[in-house]
């Protein structure tokens, strides 16, 4: 691991720590509990777009572990990692398929994991099998908000490509 | 091409999911029995139709506290600990699609339909 690869991945970490923070002091948009953007998993997807998966996922759960601890403690660190996980594996086994610009496809299967994930885990821990129906509501919300962040990544990366062509070169070597 | 495919299938899945999903929440079919488990455990059984003049009573866990309101045939979580406050926006229990539940508090409160909880009670 190189010194320019470890300020890159620290960058983008606190980026997305950052990001999460900010998004949970700002109240829901809509009246239905569990509804958010998920602001910081484009930082997530940026990181799959540029560098190996190996180490876009170091970030995924660094940022996972250091936001549960900012807010929310053990029990949202287990809906987070479940989430996140089933999240990052679809992102990061589809992704090749597609070119940057298609990214919002990757998104919207990705939000659409990341809630199953979480709702499963809900069903589990407190064996209400009734919550399950939530992955409805919840699967319409995702294509929603994984289209929006999947258009943000894309945005973000065709607006960093001038500086990403110059290092990432060296990052993923 | 693949572009139109994709907008056509996630199109789809809105139009679906959200149409199931407006169908659940306004499902509305009260029964008379809830049960009010914390931590998978069964705390108490009201019968809201015996409810005459409304009460509050507070579930206590080790992980936090939630204030329930009961009044005739209605249950809701009126006051809670928790950082979303996601148990007293959901209101009152309408029907067991969406159960009243506090994740943080490993809180549920869901109507008796007689079959999930056989083990629970037997223990």
């Amino acid at each position: 691991m190189n010194s320019k690869k470890l300020v890159f991945m620290a960058i983008l970490l606190s980026l997305s720590l950052v990001i999460y923070i900010i998004e949970a002091q700002i109240p829901p948009l809509v009246p239905i509990p569990g509804f958010k953007i998920g602001l910081s998993n484009s930082i997530t997807l940026f990181a799959l777009a540029t560098l190996k998966k190996r180490d876009a996922l170091i970030i995924l759960v660094l940022r996972i572990i250091t936001a549960s601890v900012f807010s929310g403690g053990m029990s949202a660190f287990l809906y987070s990692i479940s989430g996140g996980m089933l999240c990052f594996i679809v992102e990061a086994l589809i992704i090749n398929l597609f070119t940057e610009k298609q990214l919002w496809i990757v998104s919207i299967f990705g939000a659409i994991s990341h809630n199953i994930g979480q709702v499963l885990v809900a069903v589990l821990i407190t064996k209400t099998p009734y919550i399950a129906w939530y992955i409805v509501p919840l699967t319409a919300i995702s294509v929603i908000t994984g289209l929006f962040i999947g258009i943000l990544t894309t945005m973000l990366l065709l607006h960093s490509n001038g500086i990403l062509k110059k290092s990432v070169k060296d990052i993923n070597t | 091409m693949k572009n139109k495919v994709f907008i056509i299938i996630f199109a789809t899945v809105l139009a679906i999911t959200g149409t199931v999903s407006l169908y659940i929440m306004h499902r509305h079919t009260p029964q008379s029995i809830v049960l009010v488990k914390s931590d998978n455990k069964i705390i108490r059984r009201i019968d809201l139709a015996a409810v005459t003049s409304p009460y509050e009573f507070d579930v206590k866990s080790d992980y936090g506290y939630n204030t329930v309101y009961v009044s005739h045939n209605s249950i809701k979580i009126i006051d809670a600990d928790c950082p979303d406050k996601i148990c007293i926006s959901h209101g009152e229990l309408k029907s067991n699609y969406s159960p009243i539940v506090c994740l943080p508090h490993k809180l549920t409160i869901i109507y008796d339909d007689g079959n999930t909880d056989i083990d629970v009670i037997a223990n």
